[in-house]
């Protein structure tokens, strides 16, 4: 029942009404409409170009009846479900003609009088839910709280006392705000019974008798109306009664009837667009799909009801989702769906989690929910914990590190038991580790892969589009849902993961947008009214997917946004999106974006000199200041920019700095977000509007235009901005950019055939050479992996093939009708198989591969490095004493330059310091790290090149911050953990005990989280700052009695949930800027927990 | 049967408002009561409205004799009902009006939400279809004009109305789109609505005075010079003032209802 931005284009053509008024005046109207909205959203910081004519609004008026007129040709086919090609079209109309007469009357006038106002704002609201825009309706009506304000019922005659009584509960109704809203409605019904008594008879007793007849029959319409309204509160609150649709008819119809005799011909239509908006609303309530699926996803919808910030309906595509396209079908092995951005995948993706829990409910099979980014895996455990938790669903999340550290081996391998997770959430590549080695004997149901687009990242992609080849060959009950945005032939990949099961829920050309948005690109131009003056101009371009198009040239902002000369500013164009940001800050969190780290930093310290200091910041920014100054230093530069609203975000801080400024983003307690074009990759919370210096990474690739949509869809919070605004700066490029919004999103196309196009033809006769190198890495522990579950070159060669089919890229140059592809499939399956025969040489590094992540060359590497190291390694190396304590006798340098051996760890530990750093250097970053020196200490002592001023400590922390984040928490953690398999590591595993293991399983993750003991690695996991987890660590292992087999990491968590401020308090190092209450609160965010 | 022409008194045409004060002699009076009118003025669904609507409210925990006790109640029929059915009956049959839906007649509702006219229907003009509205006023008031063509809600201030508001026209002609699915006059609506849609004017308004006194161009002299000024090009207002014999109003609905005494 969604409809497209097709539908209303053919009825704009072909319905007689439009044709009425014609083109060229149904343009002008919507012209008029778009700018009235665009001046109430953001008349304030954009002048906008348009010359005004008598009679604008009137035409307005005019052209929205002509659409509410094709709607109502659709009424009855919008109520009961039509069975024929007409009636489809007729409810098609209805919603398209309902969705443009909203689009367009929302931005007249609201009549003063109470009784016009009262049926104006409801006809319009019904017009909404009609037309799918409830939540523009909701938005509306958060902006305008005094034009929904109940009329007082006081001394007014009984059926107006009623009208305005009715109009109080519509509009709680509609808004949805609280529990309590909807709650509200129940109460006032039954008041309004009582005051019956008290008021009709004077009512009635006014008129003679034919005006009498009029009022009862008015009367008798608005009780069965009273009625129709309590019945729809106490579904929406309870999905009861489960036949809401003929107790809503019944009484609706009745209403009608009685207003007919009345001949009350206002109240009539209205009660006729109430009727059919009320049956809308039910067909979107959450309890419509509890009615449909299982108790578990009951549970849910009555616990989503319940929230804080409660889910009543769904969205219009979500809808579409699960009622029309079958997303709940129990049938289907894959199912794609393709949203917009903010169009609620993830709640989508919860109801699929449900139902897959429940189907495998016997076998305890078990969800894996993939994410991309450290800070979405968080994110989104926070989040379905929040939801399922209640529900006695179990939500664990893996750190991205590529190494199954002790805690995280435990937890997997935890038997069936209640205390056993439901819900894995992990980055592809831990993910991979997790199957490949088949750590989880429980089965698993099902695969969610958000950001699913991510397939066709240079770097990514393939690892992504093999893990879920290997998920499909090797977990073959387990089904998939892939959640991505502006996928034109997301059919591929439902049919690449469930042939004949696949199932692609396509929602990218829906009309419903959760905002209008503006999409255009800015200059800055001069301006002679002030010395040296300039003015910012924007200009709206036309964009696929659609944007709202204003016509000319609008100025932003006054002349000066920024205290900058016109010099200083007419060739920079991150100053410009910076000046943009600040302008637009009036009406929420701005990001500007920066090609890089250092040109986000010196743009937020411009915009900051430019902004005045926060008077009270307020407690949500406090508390990110003392922790900033708690876990970096309190002259941290950062701290004084939160003081002016100004916020950074990047990959120079740490995940939790990150998840943080997100929080502070997403509650619009900052102003201007500087950030850079990578936050494209994470961003999953919405902000008022977005403005970027450069569409290119920074290492110069240009951001895909899926990436790019993905970052303008952030643009525009639902329920709160009618109008998101997305700008590009000019630059130099003014036709790239227009070409490059213009242009409809390409096909997703699979990694492995572009590495297959980008072999020129010379080579393809020698493409096993050209599997050798790095980029191919992933490819070859995915034979690797076919080697260890065949055990046999026989084996192995046979099922090659078979293994190649299962890859995306392989399939489709394999079904291609092209001469050409398919002769590279020939070619491709030939090199694998000459390489699976090298392979065979040396099995054993097949099998290391899949333990340890690597690639079997880089085993190889690995063993060499080991095996010439002059200190063979004992097990007392590997002790975390040893390991991480007095440097000389640490054998972690040595481990550190075998890992610089292998090529998958070298490029990134080699990015930790820039030239001349050596293994020994890199050794002793980690001992500091390990042993819990702040980031100021390490940055000094590693990153600083003696300059002493504000900026420099900044670079330098910055500098650190990437080293340890992207250089030693990830390839060090993993590389340790790696070397510590190898077989000449000097460990026996086989003859060490439990905790042993268990000990040396997590000293990578001690170097991960930058603490030193497994107790605080348990804290860690669980959010807890880093400065207070060792202390906190160990009053944990105390409380366990010091029994390492019951400190898990769900132990900890209950442990931490048990604490009071006070216990926290104790565990707080001295001299700390945060208290225990601060360190509660911050941990309690960062884990989705409940301060 | 038609309703008789009747006889034209006056004239006072103020461009481009039309204005006729025509006479019908109580033959053709009485014709047009016991021929035609009653036909308009029939109202054989009230009862099984109040019926229904009586035994409906049982579901809705209001209570319901109050209501109950009111539609018991017979209405006595209404000298004005009949002035707006004669009103209607001229329209549709020298006019060349339609009025599909019988708007607001049977009942007079003082608390109806919203403004809008007497008649709703359509007029053929010019080899189509347009939309006509209504108004009409019943006056035995010894005086030219009556208060009812000049008080605040008189038949000139309605006219005004209808003339400049969009906002009623734009509802009535809503309210007509709901009635007109699956109707035999739906194409009829859609070609007026079609030349309302292009343009807003293109209406005809038709007010219509019934009085029982001499006929006097003051009536609707003045009326017809105020509505000229500011009237769009292509709105069509006609202004009829119908004359029937001295102390006729008074009996209007006992002649259509002699036996009965009760419109409903």
């Amino acid at each position: 029942m969604s409809i497209s931005a097709d539908t209303i284009k053919s009825l704009e053509e072909g319905h007689w009404a439009l044709r009425a008024i014609g083109p060229a005046k149904l343009a002008r109207a919507m012209d008029v409409a778009r700018v009235c909205l665009v001046k109430q959203a953001i008349g304030g910081q954009m002048t906008v170009d348009f010359a005004e004519k008598d009679g604008d609004l009137a035409l307005v008026e005019r052209v929205a009846t002509a659409y509410e007129l094709a709607a109502i040709e659709g009424l009855d086919a919008l109520l009961n479900p039509p069975t024929t090609d007409e009636g489809r079209k007729l409810r098609d109309q209805a919603i398209a003609g309902a969705f443009r007469a909203y689009e367009l009357r929302r931005v007249l006038p609201i009549p003063a009088d109470d009784n016009a106002r009262v049926f104006h704002l409801l006809h319009d609201a019904a017009l909404a839910y009609c037309g799918d825009r409830w939540t523009d309706l909701r938005r509306w009506l958060k902006e305008n709280p005094e034009a929904v304000t109940a009329p007082s019922a006081a001394g007014v005659p009984w059926d107006q006392r009623m009208l305005y009584r009715l109009f109080e509960c519509w509009i709680g109704l509609l808004r949805k705000n609280r529990w309590d809203d909807l709650d509200r409605v129940r109460e006032i019904v039954a008041g309004l019974r009582e005051d019956q008594k008290q008021h009709e008879h004077a009512l009635l007793e006014q008129h003679e008798a034919a005006a009498k007849h009029a009022v009862a029959f008015r009367l008798g319409a608005l009780y069965q109306w009273a009625k129709a309204t309590e019945v729809l509160a106490v579904y929406m609150l309870q999905g009861e009664p489960v036949a809401v649709a003929a107790e809503l008819d019944r009484h609706f119809e009745a209403a009608i009837q009685a207003s007919r005799a009345a001949a009350d011909s206002t109240l009539d239509v209205l009660l006729r667009w109430l009727h059919v908006a009320a049956r809308r609303m039910v067909a979107a309530s959450v309890w419509w799909v509890a009615q449909a699926v299982n108790s578990r996803v009951t549970k849910f919808v009555r616990h989503i009801t319940k929230a804080a910030r409660p889910m009543f309906e769904l969205l219009p595509p979500q809808r579409a989702a699960l009622q029309e396209q079958g997303l709940l079908d129990s049938g289907k092995r894959a199912v794609i769906v393709n949203l917009p951005t903010s169009g609620g995948k993830t709640a989508l993706a919860q109801f699929r989690i449900l139902q897959a829990l429940n189907q495998f409910d016997h076998e305890q099979g078990w969800i894996a929910y993939i994410a991309p980014t450290r800070a979405l895996v968080s994110q989104l455990t926070r989040r379905l914990r929040t939801d399922f938790e209640p529900l006695g669903i179990n939500v664990e999340q893996l750190t991205p590190a590529i190494d199954l550290d002790g805690c995280e081996r435990l937890l997997l391998a935890s038997p069936k038991s209640a205390d056993s997770f439901h819900v894995l959430v992990a980055t592809p590549e831990k993910l991979n580790l997790v199957i490949r080695n088949k750590i989880i004997s429980r089965p698993l149901a099902l695969v969610v892969l958000d950001e699913a687009h991510n397939l066709e990242d240079s770097e990514r992609g393939l690892r992504i589009e093999l893990l879920l080849a290997t998920i499909k060959r090797d977990c073959q009950s387990a089904s998939f849902l892939l959640l991505m945005p502006f996928v034109p032939n997301a059919n591929e990949l439902s049919t690449w993961l469930g042939a004949e099961q696949g199932q692609t829920i396509t929602l990218g050309t829906t009309a419903w947008q959760p905002n209008e948005r503006l999409v255009g690109i800015f200059d800055a131009k001069k301006n002679d009214s002030v010395r040296a003056g300039w003015t910012l101009e924007f200009e709206t371009l036309t964009t696929t997917p659609r944007a709202m198009h204003l016509r000319g040239v609008h100025q932003v902002g006054g002349v000066k946004p920024l205290q900058v000369a016109f010099s200083g500013i007419e060739k920079k164009v991150t100053l410009q999106a910076g000046a943009m940001a600040k302008v637009f800050s009036d009406r929420g969190t701005s990001i500007a974006i920066a090609s890089r780290i250092d040109y986000s930093w010196s743009l937020a310290r411009e915009v900051a000199k430019n902004l005045p200091v926060i008077e009270k910041p307020g407690p949500e920014i406090e508390l990110v200041q003392k922790f900033l100054a708690a876990e970096f230093s309190p002259d941290f530069e950062l701290i004084g920019m939160l003081g002016r609203g100004v916020g950074v975000h990047h990959a120079g801080l740490s995940e939790e700095t990150r998840s943080l400024i997100e929080w502070l983003a997403e509650n619009s307690k900052l102003r201007v977000l500087c950030a850079t074009t990578t936050i494209a990759q994470g961003i999953n919370f919405p902000v008022a509007s977005v403005f970027l210096a450069t569409r290119k990474f920074p290492y110069g690739v240009e951001m895909s235009k899926r990436a790019f949509w993905n970052l303008a869809g952030r643009a525009g919070r639902v329920g709160q901005d009618s109008v998101g605004v997305v700008g590009l700066a000019a630059g130099d490029e003014r036709a790239e950019i227009m070409k490059y919004v213009a242009d409809a999103t390409e096909n997703l196309v699979s990694r492995l055939i572009e590495m297959m196009e980008q072999i020129d033809d010379t080579r393809l006769e020698n493409v096993i050479a050209v599997l050798h190198q790095p980029q191919w890495s992933d490819f070859r522990s995915y034979i690797a992996h076919l080697w260890n579950e065949q055990n046999n070159l026989h084996g192995v060669l046979a099922e090659t093939e078979t293994v190649l089919r299962n890859t995306l890229g392989f399939s489709r140059l394999q079904a291609s009708v092209k001469p050409k592809e398919k002769a590279k499939a020939a070619v491709l399956l030939e090199a694998t198989k000459a390489y699976a025969t090298q392979l065979g040489e040396h099995p054993e590094n097949a099998k290391l591969a899949d333990s340890t992540g690597f690639d079997p060359e880089g085993v190889r590497a690995a063993l060499l490095g080991l095996n010439n190291l002059t200190n063979k390694l004992k097990p007392s190396d590997w002790q975390p004493d040893s390991l991480f304590g007095g440097q000389s006798k640490s054998a972690l340098p040595q481990l550190v330059g075998v890992m610089m051996e292998v090529p998958q760890l070298r490029h990134s530990l080699e990015e930790i310091g820039g030239a001349g750093v050596d293994h020994k250097h890199i050794a002793h970053i980690a001992h500091d790290w390990v042993a819990g020196k702040s980031f100021k200490d390490i940055a000094q002592a590693y990153f600083s090149d003696g300059d002493k001023s504000p900026a420099a400590a900044t670079q330098a922390m910055t500098d650190a911050c990437r080293g340890i984040y992207r250089a030693l928490a990830s390839s060090g953690t993993w590389g340790l953990a790696a070397l510590s398999r190898m077989p000449t590591s000097g460990l026996n595993f086989d003859q060490l005990t439990p905790e042993d293991v268990r000990r040396i399983n997590n000293l990578p993750a001690m170097l991960y989280h930058g603490v030193n003991s497994e107790s605080a690695v348990l804290m860690r996991l669980n959010a807890v700052p880093r400065s207070i987890a060792t202390k906190l660590g160990d009053r944990f292992a105390q409380a366990t009695g010091n029994k390492i087999e019951v400190q898990t990491v769900r132990q900890a968590r209950l442990f931490l949930r048990s604490l009071k401020p006070e216990d926290w308090q104790k565990a707080t190092p001295k001299d700390s800027p945060m208290n225990g209450a601060d360190y509660r609160e911050v941990w309690a965010k960062l884990s989705g927990e409940e301060a | 049967m038609k309703i008789a022409v009747g006889t034209v008194h006056y004239t006072a045409d103020e461009k481009p408002i039309k204005a006729t004060g025509i006479g019908f002699s109580d033959e053709q009076l009485n014709l047009a009561l016991t021929q035609r009118v009653p036909a308009l003025l029939k109202d054989e669904a009230g009862k099984k409205q109040a019926e229904d609507m009586l035994a409906g409210l049982a579901t809705t925990a209001f209570a319901s004799d109050r209501l109950q006790a009111a539609l018991n109640v017979k209405p006595e029929p209404q000298d004005w009902q009949v002035g707006e059915a004669l009103a209607e009956a001229y329209l549709v049959d020298h006019c060349d009006c339609e009025f599909p839906w019988p708007h607001g007649r049977d009942l007079r509702n003082p608390k109806a939400s919203a403004a809008g006219a007497d008649l709703v229907g359509f007029q053929a003009h010019a080899g189509k279809t347009r939309l006509a509205f209504g108004e009409v006023k019943t006056s035995e008031e010894e005086k030219w004009p009556p208060q009812v063509m000049t008080s605040r809600h008189g038949l000139e201030k309605q006219l005004e109305l209808l003339r400049d508001s969009t906002t009623i026209k734009d509802h009535l002609m809503i309210y007509l789109a709901m009635r007109a699915v699956n109707t035999s006059w739906k194409a009829k609506y859609q070609q007026a609505a079609a030349r309302y849609l292009h343009n807003p004017q293109d209406v005809a308004l038709f007010g219509f005075l019934v009085r029982d006194v001499i006929p006097k161009p003051e009536d609707l002299k003045e009326r017809g010079k105020k509505l000229a000024t500011g009237c769009p090009t292509g709105t069509s207002i006609e202004l009829r003032a119908l004359y029937l014999s001295p102390k006729s109003i008074p009996t209007l609905a006992k002649r259509v209802f002699p036996k009965k005494g009760g419109a409903a």
